[in-house]
């Protein structure tokens, strides 16, 4: 298969070291001259510029965590100045408030590049009809996996997330033969294939899935399903948006763009940097991003890394399947979800946050997201038409806090599980990881 | 003014017979009750001897039983006194729910909650009717 961009994906292993150690110079340079909060943290530890040499001292570097930028909302972190912010993009925070990242033009470029990398791995190039199935909006995915697609010369057919009717009838008419989703949308568009007889009418060749944990059996189920070959894409807006890492056809692990992002794996409770193949959260720095640039950003992903070189002739860092989030967000239909958000909402609802729990499953390849609320004496009514109300209520307050409509139980007190005494708010039944 | 016992009830099986079992324990008599159903639940509303009793024999039990006023109304057992009755509360006011209560002759018991108690109770009041 083709390679976008040999002299970077396929870097002797010292010439990509030293053009990380350049661009990690740089980083905290420019961090510590143009971000406040970046240049307190290290005056906090006495570190100087000039004091980090390259990749050897990233350890001596503080990390980052998304309450970072949430602390820091709007524009706190960012290094361009904001006539330079040609794009800006959001993500929910775990209590409402949105995390805002922005890109300079030439962030725009690295992501462009970094999609077409990742697009090229799949087997797509000019001549293929990308259909982006990715939500567009504040959302990085639907513009992320565009612009790319463009850049690489794609036709791109920019149909955002949605209407499985007229999905499918561009796949059919169009000739559409990549589609870029959630695994479990791809999923769910498979069974109206299926059902409505299309697999002939098809030229779907691949699919770039992401944007949620998805297994192995998924995989095999959707590529078996549809006679196309899957491919793994990752990413999250913190860093850039989907194009961070991706597999190959080998399919032995995501490779990351490690000439733009270092990849590092930490024991989530000790903060040591694990060695090659241990488990543990995911952190990356953005070592050539201009508009908010982050340093040693903790993703709560759960993976292990190799820099072994891949039989596909790339050498870039490799990160496996994830094994889970070192946090308790939950992603249900591509969506980030904290129970913290939940907790808030309610709280909209009656003064006292009612007990509530929340199930989360997987029927035919959909996720099906319950809340079971208890009427205590603040929620109670002799009246139906008042619950129901109150349920109606729930379920907007719910889908305005975390954009996901959760179908609403009502309770008696005292029946949803406290072991322990502390109440097990989420019970996930799908076997993601 | 007069309590009801209002109690939400999962649609689970053996709830009812829980309910009554309690209630037979705290030496509580049902004097009439109603149960509205939806797909998920039921809201139980009972008329006892011994509301206050009831409430707290219920809520021990681990159930969510709370008390409700609601008015008593005392028609004639014959027939159209249903509609005279209507006929004088008009168009102004809602009914929340109503059900029969006891029948002792020459009376029928009709329970009752409306959109404004107060003004319901005046009116059926001014109009002859005994209301508790």
């Amino acid at each position: 298969m083709a390679i976008w961009n040999v002299s970077k994906e396929c870097m002797p292993a010292a010439d990509r070291r030293q053009l990380q150690d350049a661009r990690l110079r740089k980083l905290v340079s420019r961090l510590y001259h143009h971000v406040p909060f970046y240049r307190h943290r290290l005056q906090e530890l006495d570190i100087t510029p000039g004091d980090i040499s390259g990749i050897d001292d990233i350890g001596r570097l503080p990390f980052t965590v998304k309450d970072d930028l949430r602390d820091n909302y709007p524009f706190g972190l960012f290094a361009a100045p904001e006539s330079e912010i040609v794009r800006l993009h959001a993500s929910s925070g775990t209590t409402g408030k949105a995390t805002v990242v922005g890109y300079t033009r030439r962030d725009i470029e690295v992501w462009q590049e970094c999609v077409a990398r990742c697009l090229t791995m799949a087997g797509i190039g000019i001549g293929d009809k990308v259909q982006v199935a990715y939500g567009y909006g504040m959302f990085t995915g639907g513009l992320g996996l565009h612009y790319g697609a463009e850049n690489l010369g794609a036709t791109v057919i920019p149909i955002s997330a949605g209407n499985t009717r007229r999905q499918l009838d561009f796949m059919v008419d169009l000739g559409t033969t990549a589609i870029a989703c959630t695994p479990s949308y791809l999923a769910h568009v498979m069974e109206n294939i299926k059902e409505n007889q299309l697999q002939d009418l098809l030229k779907l060749r691949v699919a770039i899935c992401g944007g949620e944990p998805w297994t192995v059996e998924m995989r095999q189920k959707i590529e078996k399903g549809l006679g196309i070959e899957l491919f793994d894409i990752y990413g999250l807006s913190e860093i850039m948006g989907p194009g961070v890492a991706q597999d190959c056809d080998q399919h032995q692990g995501s490779h990351v763009m490690d000439d733009h992002f270092y990849a590092e794996i930490i024991d989530p409770d000790t903060l040591e940097v694990l060695p090659d193949g241990e488990v543990g959260e995911l952190v990356l720095t953005t070592l050539t991003k201009e508009g908010i640039p982050l340093l040693r950003y903790r993703t709560k992903d759960l993976t292990s890394i190799t820099h072994e070189v891949c039989a596909c002739g790339r050498t870039s860092a490799r990160i496996s399947r994830f094994r889970g989030r070192s946090d308790d967000m939950l992603i249900i239909r591509g969506v980030n979800v904290f129970p913290s958000q939940i907790e808030a909402a309610l709280l909209e609802i009656s003064e006292t946050s009612p007990h509530y729990q929340i199930l989360v499953d997987r029927v035919r390849d959909y996720d099906t997201f319950e809340i079971a609320v208890e009427i205590d004496a603040n929620l109670f009514s002799d009246e139906v038409s008042t619950l129901e109300k109150l349920s109606r209520r729930i379920s907007e307050t719910l889908q305005k806090a975390i954009g996901l409509h959760p179908t609403v139980r009502l309770v008696e007190p005292n029946t949803l599980d406290r072991s322990d005494g502390k109440a097990q708010r989420v019970i996930d039944k799908r076997r993601l990881f | 003014m007069a309590k009801q016992l209002s109690v939400f009830l999962e649609n689970r099986s053996g709830r009812m017979l829980q309910v009554a079992s309690l209630l037979k324990s705290a030496g509580i008599n049902i004097l009439s009750f109603n149960l509205a159903e939806t797909s998920d639940y039921g809201m139980l509303r009972l008329m006892v001897d011994d509301p206050e009793k009831g409430a707290a024999a219920l809520d021990a039990g681990g159930f969510s039983a709370h008390l409700t006023d609601v008015m008593v109304v005392y028609i004639p057992a014959r027939m159209g006194s249903l509609s005279e009755l209507l006929d004088l509360l008009g168009d102004t006011i809602d009914i929340r729910y109503m059900y029969p209560y006891q029948t002792q002759e020459p009376n029928a018991g009709m329970v009752m909650k409306v959109s404004d108690m107060p003004w319901a109770e005046q009116r059926i009041r001014d109009a002859g009717y005994t209301v508790d």
